[in-house]
């Protein structure tokens, strides 16, 4: 490391690092913050932010999204437990596969997927509740928004436990049995305890995650506001820059505090990294009664994923699902006949050219936090790291205010697209890789020292070969985000430059469910073909979480 | 025998204000091995590292062939490393591991084929240059390291507990196998261990460290059988300890009386007079057992006793003073067992007193 604290080029680096994140990052937060704090004339000024709180609906916003929050993040962390014991106690063999496979489906689902096929199976018109059971059911508000946000947020919390159940170390479990514990005492006493960072890791992550959630509050929140939604719909519908300032600084706070709360208390151990080292033994099954309930709940939400999986290809491929369920592929052809083609090339190419940009920036950042001793580095995992604890919605409004005007006025361009995916997706690469390069054995890179390389050949033979699976998966996640991501870009989008995710937003709105459907379905089948040959072509490269 | 590498004064302090190495000076000649022995935590791992290049001393300097060096980057310093795990890159082949230094050096084509084989040949793994790692067994592993570390010919070699990854019997062996590569290539070689068999076996020359100091540089002989204080003694092989009283001095020996009788005794270097107390220590081998009421015998009892192989290992006390006695074992003579009272006999020559002090520190005496 002395090597490398002697060479300039980490200073240089640095820079390199420091300057793109003030340009993409820096600059467009402070457009937001400096609407919030400076009136018209460029004064400091509050009152206007403080005015607009002072009215009841803006309040009721503040306080739906604080409630929504919370209870996705309680609802989704029990579920994603309740899926970690039995895929890692409860069941074993192909089941487990099955059921491992199937919690991770919604995290690839585009999203609108789950609310459109929760309206279609639950709506007014819904196939189950009126179709079947002949239900007036009403899915929009604070329940329907629940259900989907459930459903969309509970593989991150599943993802956190399994890696933390897989390296428990069964002996300890064991040992709790000789010493006369009951299999529930030893779920209490011993398992539960440990994974406890788990617990705070899973709830605050889902907490910024529900609260960052656009499509599904447009989609299904009915009347029941949130910020994200409120701040898309004050500069959509009310050009009220203003107010969406004030909803996006409002938004920012609980966001930030979570996430670097979940950051501090709970560190590296809630990266997925597989480091536990088995020392034998045999983990223990549980009590039988319990066993039962465990499978009863997950295995409903795995049929319930898996139909609403299904129901976007049958809304896909039905002149609309419930109401005339004739088949054709009318969605289809509307969609690619019209400007879904475009939207398909766009944004396959935006999101394309963005991944390895993210994936370098992570990879620069990670080295420089991790491997060299350039003073104030772990600033710059903290400032990286904004762009995935910041709401993609205030992300996406900064971005909009800093480059509608000079100096760097490039609104319409697909700089601006690339920026904030860049931005967006940055900080899992340096998730990754940090975690890479700390299972590295700094002996290594002595020991290539040791042999005569300068810093930079050891980087290039050793610490690069070591992380590129890092690299890599830090690349697919960043590509497959840029793919579904709605919240960032809702703002941005022109003419010029078609976005899936926006035209679903629009076919929805325009009532034409069917097109929505077709449109998921090929979105879904794009992330799915990429992450498939690039994992083919590169190697297997995990799936993360944690932004 | 000429000094190739010279420590001067050397120190370190680190940041959080430990002082890992406290002052050494050490001058190791041209193809002579060193080991720098002593309890975890002593500061030798930190000693190397500094000669390596990876920490920067706090004061002081380490000259190689007349050069100094510490002024010079890791990857300038012609000293290469075998790490304690290996540290074998996991992403290369064994040839690829071996062959990194010359790469590095932009050898390629055939002189580097010729001159990996010839590494792998010399630590004897000729064929496996296709394997990784990973697919070697520990042994290996450890010739693979050795091999990359001498491939580049470098003017010194140093090893930071090369063994101990592996079990007791592979160590054994390859504490010979390295011994005799390092003789047979002749360089100049810097060894940290805590095992002080691995010392004796390999070592020209033995410096214990002790808090960061060299307590006693020397043959392994000399630091055997003229530790220079308790610590010394304690830390290779074991010593018994007994209290005596200085009587008199005849020559270069003290007459010391202990064990109820005046005996001549060597010393430590120290201050001694007439009536003093001072600690006295036995090795356990030059402590013999006789038949109970031999002539000119201490009486002693069996605490316990054990077989070992080779050798029979007694407890005994004698006087109030617990002693340890290793004895040679003869086919089909019987161990004496507990409780047998015994005559104990102990060389002239054997007692060496050391300035009356405490007790040697238990975890240090441990190593
Ligand atoms: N990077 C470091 N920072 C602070 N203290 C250290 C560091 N490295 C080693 N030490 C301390 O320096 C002392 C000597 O360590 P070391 O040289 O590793 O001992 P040895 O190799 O003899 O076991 C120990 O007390 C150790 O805790
Ligand atoms: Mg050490």
């Amino acid at each position: 490391m002395i090597a490398i604290r002697r060479d300039p080029a980490a200073a240089a680096l640095a820079l390199m690092v420091a300057a793109a994140i003030a340009f993409g990052l820096g600059y467009p937060l402070a457009n937001v913050l400096g609407q919030a704090v400076l009136d018209d004339l460029g004064r400091f000024d509050v009152a206007p932010i403080v005015r607009i709180f002072s009215f009841p609906v803006p309040r009721a916003v503040v306080v739906n999204s604080l409630l929504m929050g919370v209870l996705a993040a309680t609802m989704g962390t029990l579920l994603g437990f309740a899926f970690a014991l039995t895929t890692a106690r409860a069941v074993r063999g192909p089941h487990r596969s099955a059921l491992h496979y199937i919690a991770l489906l919604p995290l690839i689902a585009p999203p609108f997927a789950l609310a459109l096929s929760t309206i279609f199976l639950f709506g007014r018109q819904g196939l189950l509740t009126r179709g079947l059971f002949h239900w007036e059911t009403d899915p929009y508000g604070l329940t329907g928004l629940l259900f989907v946000q459930t459903i969309t947020f509970f593989p991150v919390a599943y993802l956190i436990f399994d890696a933390l159940v897989r390296q428990l170390d069964p002996a300890l479990e064991e040992a709790a049995l000789n010493l006369g514990a009951s299999r529930g005492r030893i779920l209490r006493t011993v398992v539960i305890p440990l994974l406890r960072p788990g617990f705070a890791a899973a709830f605050l992550i889902i907490f910024v995650e529900s609260l960052a959630d656009l499509a599904n509050p447009l989609l299904i929140g009915g009347d029941f506001n949130v910020l994200a939604s409120s701040a898309y719909l004050a500069i959509i519908g009310e050009f009220d820059t203003r107010k969406a300032v004030a909803y996006s600084v409002v938004l920012m706070l609980p966001s930030l505090l979570a996430y670097f709360a979940q950051r501090i208390w709970v560190g590296e151990s809630s990266v997925v990294t597989v480091t536990g080292k088995p020392s034998g033994g045999r983990a223990q099954r549980l009590g039988a009664s319990f066993r039962v309930g465990l499978l009863v709940v997950t295995g409903t939400v795995a049929v319930l994923v898996l139909l609403l999986y299904l129901t976007v290809l049958a809304g896909a491929f039905t002149k609309l699902l419930g109401i005339d369920n004739t088949v054709t592929l009318d969605n289809f052809k509307f969609v690619l006949g019209g400007i879904g083609t475009r939207a398909m090339t766009d944004t396959t190419f935006l999101s394309a050219v963005a991944a390895p940009i993210a994936a370098l920036l992570g990879l620069a950042t990670a080295y420089l936090v991790v491997r060299t001793k350039v003073p104030g580095r772990t600033v710059f995992d903290y400032v990286v790291m904004l762009g995935a604890a910041a709401p993609g919605i205030v992300l996406g409004l900064g971005i909009l205010l800093a480059f509608n005007h000079r100096p760097f006025l490039l609104s319409g361009t697909a700089v601006i697209f690339i920026i904030a995916f860049v931005i967006r997706t940055a900080p899992v690469s340096l998730r990754t890789t940090v975690a890479a390069l700390l299972q590295i054995d700094p002996s290594l890179e002595q020991a290539s020292a040791n042999l005569g390389a300068g810093a930079a050949t050891t980087f290039r033979r050793i610490t690069l070969p070591l992380v590129r699976r890092a690299v890599l998966s830090g690349a697919i996640f960043s590509f497959t985000r840029n793919m579904t991501t709605l919240s960032t870009i809702a703002l941005l989008v022109t003419p010029n430059w078609r976005i899936m995710t926006s035209q679903i937003l629009n076919e929805i709105d325009a009532q034409r469910l069917g097109s929505g459907a077709a449109y998921s379905t090929i979105l879904i089948v794009i992330v799915l073909a990429a992450v498939i040959t690039l994992n083919r072509v590169f190697g297997k490269a995990p799936i993360e979480v944690g932004a | 025998m000429t000094a190739d590498l010279v420590l001067r004064h050397l120190e370190k302090r680190f940041p959080n204000g430990t002082v890992a190495v406290d002052g050494i000076d050490l001058e190791v000649g041209a193809g002579e091995l060193v080991a720098l022995l002593g309890p975890s935590g002593c500061g030798k791992t930190t000693t190397l590292r500094m000669v390596a290049g990876f920490e920067d001393p706090s004061a002081g300097t380490i000259e190689l062939g007349g050069k100094r060096i510490d002024v010079l980057p890791p990857d300038r310093r012609g000293a290469t490393m075998v790490f304690q795990g290996y540290a074998l890159f996991p992403h290369l082949s064994v040839f690829e591991n071996v062959g990194y230094g010359l790469r590095v050096r932009r050898v390629g084509g055939q002189a580097l084929r010729d001159k990996v084989h010839a590494a792998l040949e010399l630590v004897g793994l000729e064929g496996l240059g296709d394997r990784r790692p990973q697919q070697l067994s520990g042994g290996q592993q450890q010739r693979v390291a050795l091999a990359r570390a001498l491939i580049l010919e470098p003017k010194l070699l140093l090893f930071d507990e090369p063994l101990s990854n592996l079990d007791a019997k592979l160590r054994e062996q390859m504490r010979l196998e390295i011994r005799t590569l390092q003789q047979r290539v002749g360089i100049t070689s810097l060894y940290v261990t805590h095992d002080q068999a691995e010392a004796m076996t390999l070592a020209d020359r033995i410096a214990v460290m002790d808090r960061g100091r060299i307590a006693q540089l020397g043959t392994p002989r000399e630091i055997y059988e003229e530790p220079a204080d308790r610590l010394v003694a304690a830390f290779v092989g074991h010593a018994n300890f007994t209290a005596g009283i200085i009587r008199g001095r005849r020559g270069d020996t003290l007459i010391v009386e202990t064990l109820g009788a005046s005996r001549p005794t060597s010393f430590a270097p120290g201050v001694y007079a007439e009536g003093d107390q001072v600690d006295v220590m036995i090795r356990p081998e030059e402590v013999h057992v006789v038949p109970a009421g031999a002539d000119g015998a201490i009486a002693g009892t069996v605490v316990a006793s054990s077989f070992l192989g080779g050798s029979a290992l007694y407890q005994l006390l004698a006087g109030g003073v617990e002693l340890q006695a290793t004895v040679p074992m003869e086919r089909g003579v019987p161990l004496q067992p507990a409780g047998a009272a015994v005559g104990l006999r102990v060389r002239d020559g054997a007692f060496r007193a050391f300035p009356a002090g405490s007790v040697p520190r238990e975890g240090a005496a441990r190593g």
